[in-house]
């Protein structure tokens, strides 16, 4: 059934076995399952069945030190972010999972074959199907890279998939425009319900027996965060982990390439990855590297068509250099990288509250996302071994940038939109927010579903993996539970 | 067209590095594609990553 807290007098006060807060990827997945094994579930989304601006304002925040757009790359309605993902999937590898001394932090607490199991429903709840493989047409590089694998969902929309399914399913309550804003603790080691907000300012409690929160990278700490009556620095903040070592993928142009046309024949595009002993060689994170041919100039913005005359200019009269310090784009013909680059867990890249509040009455969010020596080193490393791998398998030659050579030099990073490790999984509640079941620490009936579990982030995209872990939590709950 | 441009683009960087006099000069002469035995075969002009067998191209 769905319910809408807009029309506050049409909404059950029901108890449910479990509380999903949150309908994204995570959430939407954890309450069919649930459901499916014949617990009931309350599903609550803060915004609606579509876009609405209202409810994406809630998503605002600051960002200072570098610039993460957070209020753009999310979406905050049924279905989130999935509602415009790109749909990249490629399986974590065994080193992902591994401890490295060398990134200061404890890594993951469990083996990447706990997930494995899960990586077959994974691929269906995304529709992927096949082995994942290598983009045809890349060229050996030889040690330090091996060929990536990946595929591409459609991309699935997980409100277009699944919103009939969560409807009609007899043990799902969908609660639409049901801002989650506390977590109310009964006692210190127990939550009994949450308080959910429409945005008229009617405010009800739903109660049920557990509860999993599932709201995204960054709101998953900023619940933790804002229920701070009882718990005075937040729940599972006893250590002061919440929101720490937020970790992106970084995106990262190394340069341009001229391309040797007969290396690119058969392709526009080639992908590698990070061999593990490139990795261990020079303790740095894993990555994914991109090269392509440029086949068309691209601009953005309410100038997009003067940008785009500009840049034709330049291109035609062979400019582009001399204006790069300026402006960077690469012309048709030319070839262009691009990485998503596993950043080191640092305490100090993290998100906190802010003294603003939003529409709500909930305090908003600061992100101080940062990096890390090791992170410079791992793109500058990057760079030059993708560019000297180039030249040995004579697929073309690599013009880096200033910033390789000059480490006095910041480094423009953009990023992928992944925002993970607010709420790390760990051994010990001295390094992390949730144990390897992703209960929260010290509470006995709290959950987290979704890339915040992840202490370490790999060099792949998190949707298929926060997946898995998904899968795995809800089994582990039934299991629990049976009785 | 695509083969002129790789050629001149990386002819034109290196020239203008190693002051070998105007790039036009030296658009007639084609990179090597010989693969370099080592990581020593490798050389930085200008940020352009190079095979030192580029720059032997470029002044024969």
């Amino acid at each position: 059934m769905i319910f809408d807290l807009s029309t506050p007098s049409e909404v059950p006060s029901k108890h449910y076995d479990y509380c999903v807060c949150g309908s994204g990827a995570a959430g939407i997945t954890a309450a069919l399952r649930l459901a499916k094994a014949g617990a009931k579930v309350v599903l609550l989304e803060g915004g609606g069945l579509d876009y609405d601006a209202k409810s994406q304002k809630i998503y605002e925040c600051d960002s200072v030190s570098m610039q993460l757009w957070p209020n753009l790359t999310r979406l905050r309605y049924f279905g989130g972010t999935t509602n415009h993902w790109a749909g990249r999937c490629r399986p974590y590898k065994d080193i992902d999972f591994e401890p490295r001394d060398y990134f200061g932090m404890p890594g993951w607490p469990i083996k990447k074959k706990s997930i494995d199991q899960y990586l077959d429903e994974a691929k269906q709840i995304l529709d992927l199907n096949g082995k994942f493989k290598e983009e045809p047409g890349t060229i050996d590089f030889q040690q330090s890279f091996v060929k990536d694998e990946y595929q591409l969902s459609k991309p699935t929309r997980f409100k277009d998939k699944y919103l009939q399914a969560v409807t009609d399913n007899r043990n799902i309550d969908l609660i639409i425009n049901a801002n989650v804003t506390h977590l109310d603790a009964g006692s210190k080691q127990h939550i009994t319900s949450v308080q959910v907000k429409n945005y008229e300012g009617h405010q009800r409690a739903v109660t049920a027996n557990h509860f999993i929160i599932a709201m995204g990278g960054i709101e998953n700490a900023r619940i933790l965060l804002l229920s701070n009556d009882r718990f005075t620095k937040g729940i599972g903040n006893h250590s002061d982990m919440v929101g720490r070592c937020f970790m992106e993928h970084l995106n990262v142009n190394f340069g341009s390439f001229v391309a040797n046309p007969d290396a690119w024949n058969s392709t526009k595009f080639m992908q590698y990855y990070t061999s593990e002993k490139f990795v261990k060689q020079h303790n740095i994170g894993s990555a994914n590297v991109s090269l392509r041919i440029v086949t068309e100039l691209r601009a953005y913005g309410r100038t997009r068509k003067i940008k785009e005359y500009l840049q034709k200019l330049t291109c035609d009269l062979g400019f582009e250099d001399s204006v790069q310090h300026w402006v960077s784009f690469n012309c048709p013909g030319e070839g262009a990288s691009g990485t998503l680059c596993e950043q080191q867990p640092n305490l100090k890249s993290r998100v906190y509250l802010s003294d603003k509040v939003d529409e709500l009455g909930m305090k908003q969010l600061v992100i101080d996302w940062q990096l890390t020596e090791t992170d410079k080193k791992t793109i500058r490393l990057l760079a030059k071994e993708t560019a000297k791998q180039m030249a040995e398998a004579n697929i073309g030659r690599m013009k880096l940038h200033d910033f390789v050579f000059d480490e006095t030099l910041d480094i423009p990073v953009y990023h992928h939109s992944h925002h993970m490790g607010t709420t790390r999984m760990s051994q010990t509640p001295e390094a992390g927010v949730v144990d390897t079941n992703c209960k929260v620490f010290g509470v006995d009936n709290l959950y987290i579903a979704g890339s915040s579990v992840f202490p370490t982030g790999g060099g792949g995209n998190p949707t298929m993996p926060l997946l898995q872990l998904t899968l795995r939590l809800v089994d582990y709950l039934i299991e629990q539970h049976k009785a | 067209m695509q083969r002129r441009r790789f050629i001149s683009i990386a002819l034109a960087s290196i020239a203008s590095s190693l002051a070998l006099g105007k790039p036009a000069k030296l658009t007639k002469t084609t990179i090597s594609n010989q693969p370099s035995p080592s990581d020593d075969g490798f050389v930085v002009v200008n940020n352009w990553y190079l095979k030192k067998d580029d720059l032997r191209n470029i002044k024969g």
